[in-house]
């Protein structure tokens, strides 16, 4: 460690079960954080600012206006931009002891195998079915632990995934909601602060893993309501059923039905 | 009655111009609005959205004007507030 780097990472050297071992774990990482939107954003910074490695942003968008709510690094003037592009730069700016890329590949069943191997972690920001499906399996069959978010409205979802050891997101929930339960515009909606509060846990979960420590969202779903401020843990558990880390892997990709998602094209 | 002709648009946009021009009659008296759309899933989605507000909106009828382009006719009441 340099001087830079103790007097940076100072506060967190000092945090009980965390210190120079630890911190090195962390510089020694390979994270990828696949999106760079609502949830992308504090979780990338997050794991920046406390000194991750190696961070790669894979995001094929855009920033758009209607991101500016939520998605806090981009500025009104990186409008059309890729994302990745801009969050890669601005995260190697706030923190230039680590290495930040950008991948601007669209995530998809066919590549998510390829594209997600040889990383210690991924912490999965996307925002539609059909890659959060992908991004699971993936992580199982390449066995990288994976920390799992989601927010819409005023709720949010977390899970941190160890493959064959936790339960995985299909572990949970076998299949994509019907098409039936579609979500209407209302519910696209969301609050900056929110899915931040998602973001960060993901980003915590990750970063103890990562250190060495135990982690709390192991075989448990934190569901958060924000509208009363409610947390609550249910306990889950691995299925030996489960497509994706039961007795044999089947492929299994999900079609994105949600009409409201930023990305749907006719 | 009042006019949004929100062609070019899609989800979920198409509902963020009708909520906040629904409420700003909403709020000043109500009324009647018709809303163009050429986002056919929007054709459904703004009415199942509206019902959701629980602010009263009535949608009284959908015209398909042909192509991808309709209309939504939506009765608006005065908000009590």
């Amino acid at each position: 460690m340099n001087l830079n780097e103790i007097k940076r990472y100072s506060r967190q050297l000092i945090l009980p079960d965390f210190g120079t071992k630890e911190q090195g774990r962390l510089k020694r990482a390979r994270v990828a954080v696949t999106g760079a939107g609502g949830l992308g954003c504090p979780i990338s910074t997050y794991l920046t600012l406390a000194g991750v490695g190696e961070i790669h942003i894979i995001d094929f968008d855009r920033v758009e206006l209607s991101n500016l709510n939520r998605q806090f690094l981009y500025t009104p003037g990186d409008a059309g931009r890729q994302k990745a592009e801009v969050a890669a730069k601005r995260l190697g700016e706030i923190n230039p002891e680590i290495k930040v890329e950008a991948i601007t590949e669209k995530i998809t069943y066919d590549n998510a195998f390829e594209l997600l191997k040889g990383y210690d972690a991924i912490v999965d920001g996307t925002d539609n079915f059909a890659v959060r499906y992908a991004v699971n399996d993936a992580a199982v069959v390449n066995r990288v632990p994976l920390f799992h978010g989601a927010a819409l409205m005023y709720e949010g979802r977390a899970m941190s995934i160890i493959p064959r050891e936790t339960a995985c997101f299909r572990c949970v929930f076998p299949e994509p909601p019907p098409a039936g339960m579609i979500p209407t515009c209302r519910e696209a909606g969301i609050l900056g602060s929110v899915v931040g509060i998602v973001g960060a846990i993901q980003a915590s979960e990750a970063i103890r893993y990562l250190a060495g420590l135990e982690i709390g969202l192991k075989n448990r779903l934190l569901i958060i309501n924000a509208d009363e401020m409610r947390f609550e843990k249910v306990r889950i558990a691995r299925s030996s059923e489960c497509t994706a880390c039961g007795e044999r892997f089947v492929p299994k990709p999900v079609e994105e039905v949600c009409a409201v998602a930023e990305e749907v094209e006719e | 009655m009042e006019v949004l002709d929100l062609r070019g648009e899609k989800c979920p946009d198409t509902f963020v111009y009708t909520k906040i021009k629904a409420e700003e009659m909403g709020y000043s008296g109500g009324g009647r609005l018709k809303v163009i759309v050429d986002y056919p899933p929007a054709v459904e989605s703004i009415p199942r959205s509206l019902a959701e507000e629980g602010r009263g909106y009535k949608v009284l009828e959908v015209k398909h004007l042909g192509g991808r382009t309709y209309e939504i006719y939506i009765e608006v009441p005065a908000f009590e507030e």
